[in-house]
């Protein structure tokens, strides 16, 4: 199946910096990416420029079969784009502003009124179409800003914070929202909000010093990589290294160990088999699950040795 | 095209909600039907029709007033946009700058167009019926309405240079007001300094047309008050423009340059501006 979105090496530096360094993107059908960093990371920068406002000082980026530079008219056709605070008219009527908005999005005249009607129903805003954008609340305009995003029904959503300023209720409608366009549509959400990460998105790709940290699918991330044994007549440390899977080991307290291993969960039987076969004693076995907040934390609290600085005249 | 007239619509609609367009109507009527009703008391004397002593004082005002309401209309329409974030949504459609920059030029100069054709168009149908169906100089007020229209365009397009330079609207508001000053009242001032200050006449004929010339406002004001015999015969400048060689084509042209070199200047800064 080919991608919704190739964004491959992806520089971007505002004169001394060099905001983002190296970054490729790839989006699917189905996927809901999340992309996640710190403050300043370079997420806003990444998103920008696979959604065309501003241009890379190198790399490439094909929307949806188009390369963005060459063909951006056809390109940004496939995008809704969604940012932190929704930038509306506060002049215009909710329906006004999306008949706006689908024009500017070349929607044919006679696929504008139910295109409208869809995206106002999928929205919640069904009631409030001839409201004005000023008088709503901060979570209406949120989704009008995201009925603007899916208005021309593209194949790409791209949602910056969406839920920043809601109430638990707002949040849990436009978790549920995303969810629904997940499933035909290819999402990239970009947020702070952990747990929201964890309930509504597939794959996570994580922004550091304007470098691609982590890009895995969230089951993989998930996946056990460390565990707990305790053994009630150890071996020497040396011994333990000769488990299946492990590749670190390291002695909590006296016959308590740590293990790590990159595919770890799946030699988890194996290891039991192994200690039970040299009658140590097995008191314990305990996979530990790795949360996104400890991979995020662990990711970005270091500091990334930077790659060769590209400057705006090298990159074109 | 379709494109233009889809961001050109929008600004018209912030127009007529805003009541820019109403105030604007109601501005330039009840002054073409003051001056009219008002100017007209000397026609009898020097035998100019009604029309040719209102386009004398309208195109008078108009210079003030024209540039003001086009400045107030454009200075913040970029950096308003930049300032909100909707600049940045709206790049993410598939719209090029330059479609939005001509988008919001259509739509600004087509506030204007209603603006002066509703307001001096009015007031011209009104004067027609309280003067008994006498049309005569209606060429030299169609035109004066015309470049109205023009001149109007050029400080649409000066306010877009200042909005798209500045970072914010407060700046772009003192910077628009700053222009309508130099462009409205000090370059003729200067102008005029210069000449009482030139014992030795460097300052020739020649060369104070073409100073004259380098205003969009002056070249306005010579396009209305010095083509048209009736109104240069009352405005007692007949025969300045011919003899200075001022065509009606190269005053139209001066402030045609004053409106594209404004705008080619905003397209090229704004295309490469960073958001």
């Amino acid at each position: 199946m080919s991608a919704l979105i190739q964004a491959r090496n992806l520089h971007k530096c505002y004169r001394d910096t060099h905001a983002v360094n190296n970054v490729s993107i790839e989006l699917h059908k189905g996927d809901i990416l999340a992309l996640l960093g710190p403050n300043g990371a370079g997420k806003s920068s990444c998103l920008q420029m696979l959604c065309g406002v501003i241009a890379p000082s190198a790399g490439e980026i094909i929307i949806n079969g188009e390369d963005l530079f060459e063909r951006p008219g056809q390109a940004k056709q496939a995008i809704g784009y969604l940012p932190d605070t929704p930038p509306l008219y506060p002049d215009l009527t909710i329906e006004e502003y999306l008949t706006y908005a689908a024009r500017l999005r070349r929607v044919k005249k006679n696929q504008l009124r139910p295109l409208r009607e869809q995206a106002i129903q999928r929205c919640g805003l069904t009631g409030y179409s001839k409201r004005l954008i000023g008088n709503l609340s901060k979570g209406y305009q949120q989704r009008v800003g995201i009925a603007q995003a899916i208005i021309h029904q593209p194949e790409i959503i791209v949602l910056d914070e969406p839920t920043v300023g809601l109430d638990p209720v707002q949040i849990i409608e436009i978790r549920n929202l995303i969810l629904e366009l997940g499933q035909q549509h290819g999402i990239i959400l970009s947020t702070h909000i952990l747990p929201e990460v964890q309930a509504v998105c597939n794959r996570v790709q994580m922004i550091h010093q304007g470098q691609s940290v982590i890009n895995k699918k969230m089951s993989e991330l998930k996946k056990t990589e460390q565990a707990n044994l305790r053994l009630q007549s150890p071996p020497h440390l040396e011994s333990l290294n000769t488990l299946p899977g492990v590749q670190q080991i390291k002695e909590i307290s006296p016959n308590y160990y740590q293990l790590t291993g990159k595919e770890l969960s799946s030699s988890l039987a194996e290891i039991s088999q192994h200690c039970v076969n040299n009658h140590w004693g097995l008191l314990e076995l305990s996979p530990k699950e790795n949360t996104l907040e400890q991979i995020f934390i662990e990711l970005t609290s270091g500091e990334i040795p930077h790659a060769p600085q590209i400057s705006d005249r090298d990159a074109a | 095209m379709k494109m233009l007239w889809v961001l050109a619509l929008k600004e018209i609609r912030d127009g007529l909600r805003n009541r820019w367009i109403a105030a604007a109507i109601i501005l330039l009527g009840a002054l073409a039907l003051a001056l009219s009703l008002l100017g007209s008391a000397p026609t009898g004397s020097v035998k100019a029709s009604d029309l040719d002593i209102t386009v004398i004082s309208l195109s008078s005002l108009s210079v003030y007033l024209i540039p003001l309401i086009a400045l107030m209309l454009s200075f913040d329409s970029l950096v308003g946009e930049f300032e909100r974030g909707t600049m940045m949504l709206l790049l993410t459609y598939p719209v090029a700058r330059w479609q939005v920059i001509m988008g919001k030029f259509l739509g600004h100069v087509s506030i204007l167009f209603i603006a002066i054709a509703a307001g001096y168009g009015g007031a011209i149908i009104i004067m027609t019926v309280f003067s008994g169906g006498s049309l005569d100089g209606w060429q030299a007020y169609v035109a004066m309405m015309m470049s109205s229209i023009v001149l109007g365009a050029v400080f649409i397009a000066l306010g877009y240079l200042v909005s798209v330079l500045v970072k914010e609207r407060a700046t772009a508001a003192g910077t628009a007001i700053g222009l309508w000053l130099v462009f409205v009242v000090i370059y003729d001032l200067l102008l005029f300094g210069a000449l009482l200050l030139d014992k030795d006449q460097l300052i020739n004929q020649q060369l104070f047309s073409v100073l004259m010339l380098i205003s969009p406002t002056d070249s306005y004001r010579i396009f209305n008050l010095s083509l048209f015999e009736g109104v240069s015969n009352a405005a007692g400048i007949a025969g300045i423009a011919s003899e200075a060689g001022m065509s009606a084509a190269l005053l139209l042209g001066v402030m045609s340059l004053w409106i594209v070199a404004p705008l080619l200047m905003t397209l090229v800064i704004f295309q490469r501006r960073e958001l």
